[in-house]
């Protein structure tokens, strides 16, 4: 599995746009995913997954959640879907972990490869912490 | 489309990105691991073998890139981690039910107790199985590759991380390589909170 984030590395590109241009949504925000895969003929593409989760980042295990998921069995090069979003977690920047809400767009082609591509949004406005400075004695 | 707005950057050195099986295995030099060469050696000695070495060397990556590869021919189950009684119990049921030719793989060999051990052996062979496992010292099962770190491997783990931003040096790493005496695992660990610490300065 190869995986794409903002910046895709080798694959597919996966644009996606979201309904919010500056992708903040409050809970039991709808949010709609537009995404359209570049450079491949629909013969290609076998099946196409929709998520919305969020995972933890940090140096601890990931911990992760799928708050929506669906699989479409008769793909197109472009889509989109709608997820009524939850009242939690709120999407989080801290220092020892964050928590990040993302859209993932996953398509599989014909011969079993398959390719990723992650879309991070935020959920409520929880300001980031940031390491304390020390104070000079 | 229009570009999304900036967010503050990953930490390169987050779980996610260093997690064992997502990291390409590399020697001391720096160099990737030759996995095909590693398997053909597996091959050899009937698919048993011990990958050894000190903690945060990259066994645990190397046995999830070799069980990857495995299961894609022989069939490989795991890698697998027993901590208790009740997982040695679960484990010997899952050999027990694997199909001949399958390759267990066992991640911290060494902290099973002996008759664990000795049980996990004689059930791998008794279904005709093979058996791969990470350990911090040689074992009965041929040694199939000694991990060793160095700053150069360490440096070449955060190259192929996702961008710091200049964030981190070469001095950095070299730092954390010697202050953690070459465990990678911590010294990623390390350059995990020096990144915060920037990104907050």
């Amino acid at each position: 599995m190869s995986l794409a984030g903002e910046t895709p590395r080798h694959g597919p590109q996966i644009d996606v746009q979201f309904d919010r241009a500056d992708r903040c949504y409050e809970p039991g925000d709808d949010v709609l995913v537009r995404y359209d895969v570049g450079g491949l003929g629909i013969d290609t593409l076998r099946a196409v997954e929709h998520s919305v989760l969020w995972y933890t980042e940090g140096k601890g295990e990931e911990d992760l959640w799928v708050h929506f998921f669906e699989r479409v069995a008769k793909p197109a090069v472009a889509g989109s879907f709608r997820v009524t979003l939850p009242q939690s977690p709120l999407s989080y920047e801290g220092v020892i972990v964050k928590i990040r809400w993302c859209a993932r767009v996953r398509i599989f082609f014909h011969g079993g490869r398959d390719f990723v591509s992650e879309h991070v949004f935020d959920i409520g406005r929880v300001p980031p912490a940031r390491m304390p400075q020390a104070t000079k004695p | 489309m229009s570009s999304p707005p900036p967010r503050p950057a990953p930490n390169p050195f987050a779980t996610r990105y260093t997690q064992p099986g997502s990291i390409v295995p590399l020697d001391a030099d720096g160099q990737p691991v030759d996995l095909p060469l590693l398997l053909s050696r597996l091959r050899a000695n009937d698919c048993c073998g011990a990958i050894v070495g000190p903690h945060g060397s990259g066994k645990t990556n190397l046995l999830v890139h070799l069980a990857a590869a495995l299961a894609t021919h022989e069939g490989s189950l795991g890698p697998l981690r027993i901590r208790s009684h009740r997982d040695a119990v679960g484990i010997l049921r899952s050999i027990l039910a694997a199909a001949a030719g399958t390759v267990v793989c066992i991640d911290s060999w060494e902290q099973m107790g002996l008759a664990t051990r000795l049980s996990v052996q004689a059930a791998a062979a008794w279904q005709r199985c093979g058996l791969l496992v990470t350990s911090h010292a040689a074992t009965a099962l041929p040694t199939l590759m000694e991990c060793r770190t160095s700053p150069a491997m360490l440096a070449a783990i955060v190259a192929a991380l996702p961008d710091t931003g200049g964030s981190i040096t070469q001095a950095d790493i070299a730092d954390a390589c010697d202050r953690h005496a070459g465990n990678l695992r911590d010294a990623l660990a390390d350059l995990y909170d020096r990144f915060e610490s920037r990104r907050s300065s």
